[in-house]
């Protein structure tokens, strides 16, 4: 177990090393003077030559590398402490729903196979999964925000604990139903073909065979055993997942990760960027580490070499 | 009428197989419903222009935001322009440009995809690593980086949404190459002195191909929904109008209730993605060998 921990830990360090090196050569590359965009259009030359020095940028490229990436780390940790928080409430509770939905959905069609539920469900999850997140949040928005006036159209702001933890709650509602619903098409085809799996299996008929009762089966044997390929397929969709949580916090309004990389790059306020692509490559690169770090522990049968 | 023998020699290998699935194929009610929806998308987008007289340029500020009616079939926005007329010329780009960047992206991923699980060993793990690392990160972010950087340039969000989001298709195909590659009759061939390139190119890519359609719909839909979400926040393709931007454009004014200034370009994007789903479920039930059997889905 602890190889195993060690070397996944030691891949992602490696993914997240090479992510931030990219983001750096790809500032190189482009053909702009980096001190000059970072001193914004009034700047004057002396004062691009003194930021530039700051930077590091004098230096040569090994160098002003590691230089800016101990600022990145910097100000990049201050970032995800005011911003990562909101953003992955938000990643949290979608997921932790749309894996509810999926699997009771999946669930009852594995069971009932070519029910009426089971087609209705299967074109219903075939049209979400070609909907783009920003159609969704704006129909839930219209209808519930604007038309019956059930929510608020807006996402909770940054403090909680300034607004109260109902109006937090309901303001939560509607961004967490859309990235739910952009995600549940997905998952539940996965889930389904996981579930089916496990009603097939040898184990199953085992267990229904020794008597055992039908409730006990489906939780102990069947649910368990499916779990596995879902935590893989969560830990797998959670780029996607993020690309979704960009746009959703940017219809809600919501402060996040996410919406302050779009304000920043549509302000091209490159410094404050950058570190947020760091800091949200970290924030996935991370996931993906627990999603494997947890299947792991929850996978009797997985070797650890 | 012309020589029915000739051809036939030359078709014999395919002919027994193609025909079959070709009418599979023409049976699922997916094909019929996901072309007519793609053909009427595209008519309406390429062919209405020319048939439909108000121009989506020409603004007027007396008829600002007028619901639906007989002269402004799709209402009209907030300068008074007109939504349908607008919609048409909206969606061009989005089409043409996701098409593109889709082609390109599937082409990079077949070629990674089939090198890396035709080769094997030191080769695959290295490129497999670099695939790892594009789909650790959420591919919106170098995308929204590069083209702030960048500027809007519809060229370059093609090439760069295309060199972004190759990687899923690599590794699907690189999956089923793995398993092609190990079947016997791979060896067959390469004792009897076929080069590598020819096994790739004659043996294995046909074998793969049904997953190839899968991860072409899957990487159109994908690059899609990625142009959009970069376009809806203002960094992807860039004006004149298309169907996220007029989107974002117009999504201030469902405040006041006036829906079908952002209903119609959302429904477009819809329509389409839903139209080229279908196709790709189509085509794969067509190809896959274990649904000839019973399997009958629906």
């Amino acid at each position: 177990m602890t190889r195993y921990v060690v070397r996944r830990v030691l891949e992602a360090a490696f993914t997240l090393f090479v992510v931030s090196f990219a983001t750096f050569l790809l500032l190189k590359a482009m053909p702009y003077n980096l001190a000059a965009l970072s001193a914004g259009p009034r700047a004057t030359p002396e004062m691009v030559v003194q930021l530039a020095h700051e930077m590091g940028l004098d230096k040569p490229l090994p160098l002003q590398f590691l230089f800016w990436l101990r600022q990145t780390l910097s100000t990049g940790a201050a970032l995800a402490a005011t911003y990562a928080p909101p953003s992955l409430e938000l990643l949290g509770l979608g997921s932790v729903v749309a894996a509810l939905c999926a699997f009771a959905i999946a669930y009852v069609q594995a069971k009932r196979p070519n029910s009426l539920f089971d087609r209705g469900m299967s074109l219903i999850t075939f049209v979400l999964f070609t909907f783009p997140s920003f159609w969704v949040g704006f129909v839930l928005i219209f209808i519930f925000g604007i038309q019956l006036l059930w929510l608020p159209a807006a996402g909770p702001n940054l403090d909680p604990s300034s607004q109260g933890f109902s109006n937090w709650t309901l303001g939560m509602i509607l961004p967490v139903a859309t990235l739910a619903l952009t995600t549940i098409a997905t998952w539940t085809t996965y889930f389904r073909g996981a579930i089916e799996e496990a009603l097939r299996s040898d184990y199953i008929r085992t267990a229904r065979a020794k008597g055992l009762p039908e409730n006990q089966v489906i939780v102990v044997h069947v649910l368990r055993n499916a779990l596995l390929p879902a935590i893989t397929i969560a830990g797998l969709s959670l780029p996607t997942l993020f690309n979704n949580v960009i746009v959703i916090e940017w219809i809600f309004g919501m402060p996040g990760l996410g919406s302050s990389l779009v304000l920043a790059l549509t302000q091209f306020n490159y410094g404050v960027a950058v570190d947020l692509v760091v800091v949200i490559g970290a924030v996935t690169i991370l996931g993906s580490l627990l999603a494997d770090l947890l299947y792991a522990a929850a996978d009797p049968r997985i070797h650890f070499v | 009428m012309t020589n029915p023998a000739a051809p036939g020699v030359a078709a014999q290998r395919t002919s027994v197989r193609l025909p079959r699935k070709l009418r599979k194929l023409l049976r699922h009610p997916l094909f019929w419903v996901g072309g007519a929806m793609l053909l009427a998308l595209l008519l309406f987008t390429f062919l209405g222009p020319v048939f439909d007289p108000p121009d989506g340029n020409k603004y007027d500020m007396a008829i600002q935001l007028l619901p639906p009616s007989f002269s402004h079939l799709l209402g009209t926005n907030v300068l008074g322009q007109d939504e349908l007329a607008q919609l048409m010329v909206a969606g061009q780009r989005p089409i043409i440009s996701g098409f593109i960047s889709a082609i390109v992206a599937a082409l990079i991923g077949i070629f990674v995809g089939l090198v890396a699980g035709y080769s094997g060993s030191i080769v695959d793990s290295v490129l497999m690593r670099i695939t790892d690392i594009f789909l650790s990160v959420p591919q919106v972010v170098p995308i929204l980086l590069i083209e702030s950087l960048l500027g809007a340039n519809t060229r370059s969000f093609i090439t760069v949404v295309a060199l972004t989001l190759w990687p899923a298709t690599a590794r699907i195909v690189r999956g089923r190459t793995l398993v092609v590659r190990q079947q016997p009759f791979v060896e067959a061939v390469l004792a009897s002195g076929a080069s590598h390139v020819r096994v790739l190119l004659r043996h294995v890519l046909p074998n793969v191909l049904d997953d190839i359609v899968v991860a072409f719909t899957n990487q159109f839909a994908n690059v899609v929904l990625v142009m959009a979400i970069t376009t809806f926040v203002g960094l992807g393709l860039p004006p004149p109008w298309n169907w996220a931007s007029m989107f974002a454009g117009n999504i201030d004014n469902i405040v006041g209730g006036q829906w079908w200034v952002v209903y119609p370009p959302g429904f477009a994007f819809s329509i389409l993605l839903v139209s080229v789903y279908f196709l790709g479920e189509a085509v794969r039930h067509a190809l896959n060998p274990q649904d000839a059997q019973g399997g009958q889905g629906s």
